[in-house]
Formats: C-alpha cells, sequence, structure tokens
C-alpha cells in the first residue's frame, strides 16, 4: 500500500467502524494493531516525508468544520495518526497531540491527546492513576493530597521514571528517576525537585 | 498549550446523568456525540459482514454495552465501573449457559480483558424437542449500533462469551 492508500483506508467509516467496537483507547489501539492499512504505515515511519505528510494531515483535519450535528467523521483517523507518531517518536506524537487535542466534536482523539499531554501515555499506552496516599511521595500535594502514578498498558506501576507536570499543568520531558541518595536536583531556574522525597511516577512541580 | 485539555476528562467529554448502584454508590456516566448518517450506513454493513445472523434494533453511538445495559441507554460508562456495578447490584455468576434465562446477562473477554456484555433475550431450541439450545441476545457492539444476535456471534473483538450472570431472586 502506498501512502495515500493508506491514508484512505484509515479515514474511511469502515475502519472507524472497526475501531468504535473499543471501550476504551487501550482497546481501540489493540484493535489497530491487526489493521493492515494501520500496520503498513507504521513501516514508514522511517521516512521524514512519512511523518511530515501525517502531520500535516492531522493539522488539515483538526481545521475542517464537521456537521455540528455529528461527532467529527476524523476522529478515529486523528487518533490513529496521532497513536503511530507517538508510539515511534516521543517528542513527534506531543507536536501531534497538541494538534489533536484542537480536533473538533472529537471523541477517541481528543481524549488520548490530553493523555499524552499530561504524560499519561509515557510509552505506547502507558497511563496515570490517582493514589489517594496519606504522605504523598510527590513534591507537593495535588488538591486531593493524592498524587499521580504511572502505569504501563496492563496496570504495572512504572518505577524507574519521573514525568513532570508543573502546576500550569504544562508537561515536561520525562527524566530517569534519581536514587533517594542523591542531592536535590535543579530542573529548572525556578524549580526544585528533590529526589530524596519521591519514588518514580508522575510529579507536580512546584516554585521552592 | 491550551490548559482545559490537560485538566480533566470532563473538558473534553461531556459528562452524562449520574446513575447509582444498589448499594447508593454514583457511576459517572458520560455523553457522545452522533456519528453522522454515512458512518451509521457503514455499520451496518461492517457488522453485518462480519455477524451475518445479526440483525440491528438501532444503529447509534451515543452509548456503549454498558450504558445499553445499566444507562438506559442514556449515555456511556467507563469500563473501569462494570465489576463494581455487578458487586453493588448483586449479580452472582450462573455455573454455564445452560443456568442462564431471559434477562440475564453474558460477559465477553478478550485475552481475559472484560470486552462486551449481552442481554439474553430469547432461548429456544435449534430443533424442535432437542437439548440443543440457540441463545439469542441483545447488545450494543461498542459503539457501533445495538443487535440482536447469537450470543456466540459477535465481532471478533468483541471477544468470546465466558461468563453468565444474573441478579435474579427467586421465591423461597
Amino acid at each position: 500500500m502506498n501512502l495515500h492508500e493508506e491514508m484512505k483506508a484509515i479515514e474511511s467509516h469502515e475502519m472507524a467502524v472497526r475501531l468504535n467496537l473499543a471501550l476504551s483507547l487501550h482497546q481501540l489501539f489493540k484493535i489497530a494493531q491487526g489493521e493492515e492499512a494501520i500496520n503498513s504505515l507504521r513501516n514508514k515511519l522511517n521516512d521524514e516525508e512519512t511523518i511530515k505528510s501525517i502531520l500535516l494531515r492531522i493539522h488539515e483535519l483538526v481545521e475542517l468544520s464537521p456537521d455540528p450535528r455529528y461527532e467529527n467523521p476524523y476522529d478515529t483517523a486523528v487518533a490513529v495518526y496521532t497513536w503511530v507518531l507517538y508510539t515511534n517518536n516521543l517528542s513527534i506524537g506531543r507536536l501531534a497531540a497538541e494538534y489533536a487535542s484542537r480536533l473538533r466534536q472529537g471523541f477517541w482523539a481528543p481524549e488520548y491527546a490530553r493523555q499524552i499531554l499530561v504524560g499519561n501515555l509515557l510509552w505506547n499506552g502507558a497511563s496515570i492513576s490517582k493514589q489517594i496516599i496519606q504522605e504523598p511521595l510527590a513534591s507537593t500535594k495535588t488538591e486531593a493530597s493524592g498524587c499521580l502514578t504511572m502505569t504501563d498498558m496492563i496496570g504495572g506501576r512504572i518505577w524507574d521514571t519521573n514525568f513532570f507536570i508543573t502546576l500550569g499543568g504544562e508537561p515536561t520531558q520525562p527524566e530517569r528517576w534519581a536514587k533517594p541518595s542523591e542531592k536535590k536536583t535543579l530542573i529548572s531556574t525556578d524549580k526544585y525537585y528533590n529526589p530524596s522525597q519521591a519514588g518514580p511516577g508522575v510529579r507536580i512541580l512546584s516554585p521552592v | 498549550m491550551p490548559q482545559s485539555i490537560i485538566q480533566s476528562r470532563d473538558t473534553t467529554l461531556r459528562k452524562g446523568p449520574p446513575i447509582f448502584t444498589r448499594e447508593n454508590n454514583e457511576i459517572e456516566t458520560w455523553y457522545r456525540l452522533e456519528a453522522n448518517p454515512a458512518r451509521r450506513k457503514a455499520v451496518v454493513e461492517v457488522i453485518g459482514g462480519c455477524c451475518p445472523s445479526a440483525k440491528p434494533r438501532s444503529i447509534t453511538q451515543t452509548y456503549n454495552c454498558i450504558g445499553m445495559v445499566f444507562a438506559s441507554r442514556r449515555a456511556w460508562l467507563d469500563t473501569s465501573h462494570f465489576n463494581k456495578i455487578l458487586e453493588d447490584d448483586g449479580y452472582r455468576q450462573l455455573g454455564g449457559l445452560n443456568e442462564a434465562k431471559t434477562g440475564d446477562l453474558i460477559i465477553y473477554r478478550l485475552n481475559g480483558e472484560f470486552t462486551h456484555v449481552a442481554v439474553i433475550i430469547n432461548k429456544e431450541p435449534v430443533i424442535v424437542g432437542s437439548n440443543e439450545v440457540r441463545v439469542w441476545t441483545l447488545s450494543q457492539f461498542g459503539f457501533d449500533g445495538e443487535w440482536i444476535h447469537p450470543h456466540d456471534e459477535v465481532p471478533e473483538y468483541c471477544g468470546t462469551p465466558v461468563e453468565y450472570r444474573t441478579e435474579r431472586r427467586d421465591p423461597v
């Protein structure tokens, strides 16, 4: 299949119908893994031009004005494009997610983009859950005195990575978890993180 | 980056009417916009193609299979609530399909993961007088509309029937 054929198949109603058998994003991407056109597209992601074409296509689809009575017909396609880019390259995937988050009347795509943008999918389908912990491991407490933990697709906790979110909600790049024995680490000019207070997971940054 | 996108699910998905389990625990529901007519036409072709005995009852994507069973088709529910609802509403596991009756639930799984739930609407002998029965169910396939179908004829990704549950209370 060439790129045009793959995109045509991914944007078809038939593909959307099959993907909409999913009850969750996790299941949606499992179904996507069984689709020939999607796998064919994923195999082309070592080509820079293909990546540019997909990003451009997401941008085009996001700019379209859907019929206000109905869901955006390109919702699943944008979710799939974002997923293939994100699973191939974290940074490009985040750029795709920023486009996808603006899709109007979407269902899967904006939700997936939202999850990426909060670091919910660090690797192919990781997810964040909020846990109520008496003494949060995070550098600052969230409003609910909870702490976000990062889990992989099968619910296992990811133990060796920190993913920071600023109080303004801005996610930062993931970093390897620093051992508790290490000293206070400077994250940026006005934000500190004390590794001795935290295990790996998602952390909210705040000015010290 | 728009902050509204990253704050919570509420900002990207519209909350539906709350429902409560028999134990009075609130279950969140969510709205989803309807699919356009061309998409709904494709649903009939795609699902009809893979499940030839299935008959469409209502082609809508505004709720999922759990929403059909527990939220009266008003909204969709996250799968994470499914076990809680079964537990709170007193659904007990049956020994097998032979114990199930009209109104009971069939739960489907794929590689151990919950993928689908259907309501039994009829059990009839395959041949009059025989013990072999055909079970007809009503269910919403994912977000692809409500179908009346043999219990073992569902799209591949809906999994296979593995569990039978009822909340029936027999007279003492």
